[in-house]
């Protein structure tokens, strides 16, 4: 309620009325008595006319010594004229020659006396008394009619300034009422405000929906999904708005029918060929006869990729694991078989003097010997010997890798700089056996000239760095010796992160093998030329070592993307 | 000079194979197949020079065996050939100077190194 509101108040009209009704009783008491004063001095005035009248009548009936018609003349006058009480004629012996007389006692008693002379010595006197009350009570009674008359003008007027009173009260009642109104209105819309925003701020999907699965609410987080507003969705069906769900309308309609709430954990879209995953949860709502429900869609493909990072580390710590244990058993006997076969070629040489001496004591030619070995193959056998035992030893080194606890310090290692290095690395690198020729392949440097240094392990990263860009040379060299091979290393400053770009014109990879690029054991190159595990290693101690990320972005046939992401300090591990 | 070689390793393959390599490059070599064993070697026979020592031994371990023979013969030096990536050599060990600086991370597929690690020692 308006403050303003509040504090009026109604004035009532009582004192100025009263005020004025005092004034206007005073006044009218004033005139009244005014009136009668003049009445009075009227009514005298009358009397002293009369009583001279009578005293000239009388006085010449006195005169005739008419006695007997005295006596009828002065009731006749008495009767006749206004106000008479009394009206007496009385000879100066006490003789009454006349007397009218009322009844009723004099109220206002008016006494007039005159003497009349008649005839020698004839004295009479004239008593004449008006009774004034009468005027009085005239007066009287106009004041009490003007009286009631104010009264009743009182009445009217408090009656209607009480009308006025009520009608303003109720006037400011209603005002009241009016403002209670509003601000309930605003209220409701504040509520209605902070429900939407409530509904807005989610960050999910939320779309709400009649029994008819068609939509009455729409939040934010689904206009910027959808790009569709509020209003433009509005009634129109669920199925018809949101295409790539309406797969769900059955279960959403049961779970309106059945008031049972639904979860989806997992439905896949595919928006430009990317799988995306989002969680479906299907609220009904449970008003009888406006029947509904809300739904709730999350994104949840960051998290799906996560877990299945998660999966794919709890792999590779059971490779850890189980390693550690059997590397020193593997290596062991491996270690036999390397070095005996070592021993094997130097005794089966020509070049130590030992074999030279033996041979003599023996008379064995030792180039005779050698000679049949060379032909018959032995020489080949137990270089494949040699070499198995070799590649079974890298594998569990590699394994190994996996169990390995980074116990280096991490230093800053300025990364541009360390890319140049394990280029000069790869170049070095030659392997008769990997077809891949380094020198064809054009090196493109796009690098942040003012990379900050990151916190890491430089033999580590240099490791997963070579061996990605030795990946990509191989990926290469499969493809038609026309297409140009080209290496792109990027880095970038990414907030916290550093980024690191190795991006080659290889064949690319399909879906499958990019998801399960990072596995152990997981490799396409032929059976001998990868143990399929660099990646998973790379994948270890980027993640794991240096709490980094690190994924592939590839086309079948427009070659491939690994993206490093480092973090500058080390212990940063929220990605 | 010829240099004594006394190989500790409980893997009689590796032993004996070392063994055989570093004589055909013309050292005099023995082998023993525990820490223990090689204490005992060393008590009866003081003549040896290095001692290759393999770190997980059934019994006492590489580094207890390293001290027990250091303090029967503080002249022996070390050359550490373990199977354990995860090897790192202890400071009072390190501290001792009695170990080439390399370690020799099985499996070999080349034992020349070890044998210019012996003979490097040999010089010094």
């Amino acid at each position: 309620m308006s403050p303003a509101v509040t504090n009026k108040r109604l004035r009532t009209p009582w004192p100025g009325l009263a005020l004025l009704m005092i004034i206007l009783l005073a006044s009218t008491i004033a005139i009244l008595e005014q009136q009668r004063e003049r009445s009075l001095q009227i009514a005298k005035d009358n009397a002293n006319d009369d009583i001279h009248f009578i005293k000239s009548t009388l006085s010449s009936a006195l005169q005739q010594h008419d006695f007997e018609q005295l006596s009828a003349l002065v009731y006749s006058w008495g009767s006749h004229v206004r106000y008479t009480h009394e009206l007496k004629v009385t000879a100066a012996n006490g003789f009454v020659f006349g007397h009218y007389r009322r009844e009723k006692p004099a109220e206002r008693p008016y006494q007039l006396e005159e003497m009349i002379n008649y005839s020698y010595k004839g004295k009479a006197s004239l008593v004449f008394i008006k009774d004034l009350g009468s005027v009085d009570a005239n007066i009287n009674k106009l004041r009490w009619q003007l009286f009631s008359g104010l009264l009743l003008v009182g009445l009217i007027f408090w009656r209607m300034a009480w009308l006025s009173l009520n009608r303003k009260r109720e006037a400011l009642t209603l005002d009241r009422t009016n403002h209670r109104l509003q601000d309930m209105a605003e209220q409701l819309e504040a509520t209605r405000a902070y429900l939407r925003n409530v509904f807005d701020s989610m960050p999910s999907t939320l779309v709400a929906v009649d029994a008819d699965a068609n939509i009455t609410m729409w939040n934010r987080g689904a206009e910027e999904e959808s790009r569709l507003s509020s209003e433009a969705v509005r009634g129109r069906s669920f199925s018809d708005v949101l295409p790539d769900f309406s797969s769900r309308i059955h279960e959403l309609k049961e779970a309106i029918d059945s008031g049972i709430p639904a979860r989806i954990e997992r439905h896949v879209t595919h928006t430009d060929g990317t799988p995306r995953f989002s969680e479906i949860v299907i609220y009904p709502l449970g008003v009888e006869k406006r029947r509904g429900a809300v739904i709730r869609i999350d994104d949840v493909t960051q998290r799906i990729q996560m877990e299945q990072m998660m999966v794919q580390t709890e792999k590779m710590m059971t490779v850890g694991g189980l390693a550690a244990g059997m590397a020193h058993e593997i290596n062991n006997p491996l270690s036999g078989v390397l070095q005996s076969c070592q021993n094997i070629l130097r005794r089966l040489s020509t070049d130590l003097p030992a074999n030279e001496k033996t041979a003599h004591e023996l008379g064995l030619d030792l180039a005779v010997m050698h000679e049949f070995l060379e032909r018959r193959g032995i020489f080949g056998f137990l270089e494949g010997i040699r070499e198995a035992a070799e590649r079974a030893g890298l594998i569990v080194a590699d394994m190994l890798a996996f169990s390995r606890r980074s116990t280096a310090e991490f230093s800053p290692v300025p990364i541009n700089e360390l890319l140049d290095t394990v280029v000069r690395i790869a170049a070095s690198d030659y392997d008769l056996k990997k077809t891949y020729d380094f020198k064809k392949i054009t090196i493109v440097k796009e690098y942040e000239p003012n990379l900050p240094s990151v916190a890491c392990d430089r033999t580590e990263i240099e490791q997963v760095l070579l061996n990605l860009i030795k990946n990509a040379a191989h990926a290469m060299a499969s493809q038609e010796s026309s297409t140009e091979q080209r290496i792109v290393l990027r880095t970038m400053d990414d907030g916290r992160w550093a980024r690191i770009e190795v991006e080659d014109s290889g064949p690319g990879m399909n879906e499958e093998v990019q998801r399960r690029v990072f596995e152990p054991f997981f490799t396409t190159k032929p059976i001998g030329l990868g143990t399929g595990l660099g990646l998973s290693v790379s994948y270890y101690i980027i993640t794991e070592q240096h709490k980094g990320t690190i994924s592939v972005d590839s086309m079948a046939g427009e070659g491939s993307r690994f993206v490093i992401r480092l973090p500058y300090r080390s212990g940063a591990s929220q990605i | 000079m010829n240099m004594r070689v006394l190989i500790v390793d409980d893997e009689s393959l590796i032993a004996s194979s070392l063994k055989i390599f570093l004589e055909d490059e013309g050292l005099t070599a023995d082998t023993a197949a525990s820490g223990e064993e090689a204490v005992e070697v060393l008590q009866k026979d003081k003549g040896y020079d290095i001692c290759i020592m393999d770190m997980r031994l059934p019994g006492m371990d590489g580094n207890a065996a390293m001290r027990s023979i250091h303090a029967i013969c503080p002249e022996v030096r070390f050359i550490v050939h373990t199977g354990s990536v995860n090897y790192i050599v202890p400071n009072d060990l390190k501290r001792l100077g009695i170990m080439d600086g390399r370690l020799f991370q099985k499996p070999l597929a080349d034992m020349a190194p070890i044998a210019e690690a012996i003979k490097s020692l040999k010089i010094s």
